[in-house]
């Protein structure tokens, strides 16, 4: 009686997500698609960074998602490969990585304890978030406020 | 009672660990270093995958499709319902854990008694065949073992069965674990774990929000984060994480064959965390059954006979049910189980 549907089979990496569209890339293509990657998600290195990032989303309508994670967090490992997908397919919204042992006072602002825990931005004001491993809630929610 | 149905009733499996002398490198991660991939094989051969999962500094939590797995670093807590074949876990977790440096040192192995007893695959249509199993999935090291039945003389078909089995004849287990099973739920209250018409196609993972917040599941434990999932067409799952502490319902709502079980581990010396008897009788009064049976499992302490006759008193107390049995048994390096079994007081 539990049925469980395709989609929750998330975890399951599917390379044929990974190589589509790479056979019509041309050297532009190439160029733009390597600078696409680079910055589908931020890694948050320092508070400076942050602060900078922050500060200059505060005056734009563009989404923010905050990605926290941890070395210890298994469940935002498997995550990982989801949110490049997911960043990939909402380029105008903006990905930033923090692990909150490194940045332990963003962390402690946002209060993320329990991980992964997903922190949608806008102007400066959290508007809401997704805590776990749930690719799905964070599209439908992306999708909510992406506009 | 119905014919045929979702067996509620979970089998559990408890494996505890120690670093290897000989390991170099002895990562306090532990077992939360198997990665995803590995672990989602174990569960593969058991027939039931992660639907969900969060993690804090402590441990590592999924929600399953058919129950939980709690992940610390030097144990793991798998639970599975339904026709699942959990015994086939226990030789693939000993082999990953094995890679990382770590021994087992102590298995447990519980459940209640099914609902469709006929309806399970072997070796689970006999505890006897269970026991085999477990046995020749465990190394020798583990010498002190036990198998037992607790059966009240009210209710002969609602038994406790457990086994265990350790390297050593005292636990050192400070976390005493508490399971309940509830059958006969109040129709009414089991209706908040249907999905909504028109629902059917919505997210999961709000529909599970709203159940935990209908049915007044996020007032068992305010402190806790709550990891929820709701099935199609009906049917719960959470996992609570509050600290180093797990806590876990699964309902199964149909009438007929209607389940829930509530599941926490905590500390008996708990200075600022709430007298467990309040726990309980928080987490029976979502569900108002009409059977509830408790197996408190105290790890290395010596039994706490307060603490059974508080919970009695308090169920007694807020929700009209009387204890009808009250069973202990001791496991040799596992500690004390006591097994109590309630109706409500007009029965």
């Amino acid at each position: 009686h539990k049925q469980i549907s395709i989609t929750y089979h998330f975890f399951i990496h599917t390379r044929s997500e990974d190589n589509m569209g790479s056979n019509v890339s041309s050297v532009h293509d190439v160029h733009s698609s390597m600078e696409t990657k680079s910055a589908l998600v931020l890694e948050i290195e320092s508070r400076r960074q942050w602060r900078s990032l922050f500060d200059s989303m505060k005056g734009s309508d563009k989404l923010l998602v905050i990605d926290f994670t941890a070395a210890w967090c298994g469940p935002c490992k498997t995550m990982a490969p989801r949110v490049k997908e997911i960043a990939s397919k909402y380029s105008n919204v903006v990905f930033a990585r923090v692990d909150v042992d490194r940045l332990m006072d963003v962390a402690g602002t946002y209060k993320a304890m329990t991980l992964p825990a997903f922190v949608l931005v806008k102007r400066g004001e959290e508007i809401d978030r997704v805590v776990g491993a749930k690719p799905v809630e964070l599209v439908k929610k992306i999708e909510k406020y992406n506009v | 009672m119905a014919v045929s149905g979702f067996e509620g009733f979970e089998k559990r499996l408890e494996l505890r660990f120690f670093h290897d002398e000989n390991s170099i490198a002895r990562d306090p991660m532990g077992l939360r270093l198997i990665d995803f991939e590995s672990l989602d094989q174990v569960l593969n051969e058991v027939q039931c995958t992660v639907v969900s999962a969060v993690a804090n500094r402590s441990f590592d939590a999924y929600v399953l499709s058919e129950s939980s797995l709690f992940v610390y670093p030097t144990k793991i807590i798998i639970k599975t319902c339904g026709t699942t074949q959990l015994l086939k876990s226990i030789r693939p977790l000993i082999h990953l854990a094995r890679n990382l440096g770590l021994t087992l040192r102590a298995c447990r192995y519980s459940r209640g008694s099914f609902i469709f007893p006929k309806a399970q695959p072997f070796p689970y249509t006999s505890f006897k065949d269970e026991v085999v199993v477990v046995e020749e999935s465990l190394p020798k090291s583990l010498c002190y073992r036990k198998a037992s039945v607790m059966t009240p003389s009210n209710n002969p078909s609602r038994a406790w069965h457990v086994f265990t089995a350790s390297a050593d004849v005292e636990s050192d287990e400070t976390v005493v674990v508490v399971e309940v099973c509830m059958t006969e739920l109040d129709r009414v209250n089991a209706r908040s774990f249907f999905k909504r018409k028109g629902d059917e196609k919505s997210n999961s993972d709000s529909a599970g929000k709203e159940m935990t917040r209908l049915s007044g599941i996020d007032n068992i434990n305010a402190n806790a984060f709550i990891c929820d999932f709701a099935f199609d067409p009906c049917g719960y799952s959470m996992n609570g994480v509050d600290g180093d502490r797990y806590s876990t319902i699964h309902v199964t709502p149909e009438d007929g064959f209607s389940y829930a079980s509530f599941e926490c581990g905590l500390s008996l010396y708990d200075d600022g965390h709430e007298d467990i008897s309040e726990v309980l009788s928080r987490a029976v009064d979502v569900f108002r059954p009409s059977d509830v049976s408790i197996a408190t499992t105290y790890g290395g302490e010596d039994y706490n006979n307060e603490v059974t006759k508080r919970v009695e008193r308090v169920l007694a107390k807020k929700l009209g049910l009387k204890c009808r049995s009250r069973i202990m048994d001791e496991f040799p390096g596992s500690g004390t189980v006591v097994y109590q079994s309630f109706t409500p007081r007009r029965k």
